[in-house]
């Protein structure tokens, strides 16, 4: 069995990171990006409140929603960041797959 | 990331085989969540017109089959709780929007916004699931 586990490690490594640099935007920002629709949100519905084009007693329901759609756009970041790890693991292993399961005898990456 | 990525990778090595962190893409979701928005947008597109139209009860209770079922769909598979999670929002801006139009008083600009948050929170659903389509 002649494993370099340090040159699988790096073979990993070098598939999985391309993967993991485009992952995008981290979860962080997308919340930042969500704060500020809020903000907006809240300019706007107290403009509209001043105009008579909102009613008074539907605003907070509308801020509600947007706290609502904040939430689903961090949920979905968080399934987007789940797929890029997959995907990088998923890479790494199968750019050793060949090696290891030859220098073993046996199927050990399927 | 590279933290969590090493953790996982160790695991990996341990138990031997390529990782699932998230359900399969699901054409039925993808599909349910397109004719679902086409249906309250095109509703919602009515009502800015005329804000004090009718209330329909049967689109409502419509809309409402047409969501449990994506849920109990969505609910039935593992590691699909995102998705799950949103058509629960969803099920959220149909009530609210349920409800302002059972009161039958609001703007044609109350239902534009509530318009933008149905189609915001689809996007979003669309969005993940057609990422599932690029897993490796």
């Amino acid at each position: 069995m002649a494993l370099d586990v340090g040159q699988i490690a790096q073979q990993m490594l070098d598939a999985a990171l391309p993967i993991l640099s485009q992952g995008g935007a981290k979860v962080g920002d997308y919340a930042e990006t969500e704060f500020k629709k809020i903000a907006e949100r809240i300019k706007v519905i107290g403009e509209k409140v001043a105009t008579n084009d909102i009613h008074a007693d539907d605003a907070p329901m509308l801020l509600q929603v947007q706290t609502d759609v904040a939430k689903g756009v961090i949920m979905a970041a968080t399934g987007l960041g789940e797929i890029v790890v997959q995907n990088a693991i998923n890479a790494a292993l199968g750019v050793v797959k060949g090696v290891v399961n030859g220098a073993l005898g046996f199927g050990l990456i399927i | 990331m590279p933290s969590r990525f090493a953790t996982i990778t160790l695991l990996l090595l341990l138990t031997g085989c390529s990782i699932s962190l998230i359900s399969k893409y699901d054409e039925v979701i993808d599909k349910g969540i397109t004719d679902l928005q086409k249906k309250m947008d095109l509703h919602l597109i009515q009502k800015q017109r005329i804000p004090s139209s009718s209330f329909d009860t049967t689109f409502y209770d419509g809309v409402y089959v047409d969501l449990q079922l994506l849920k109990t769909r969505a609910s039935s598979v593992p590691k699909n709780e995102q998705t799950s999670g949103l058509i629960d929002i969803l099920v959220k801006h149909v009530k609210n929007i349920e409800a302002t139009d059972k009161k039958g008083t609001s703007t044609a600009n109350t239902y534009q916004i509530l318009q933008e948050s149905i189609d915001q929170t689809c996007g979003n659903l669309l969005t993940l699931e057609l990422a599932k389509k690029e897993e490796k």
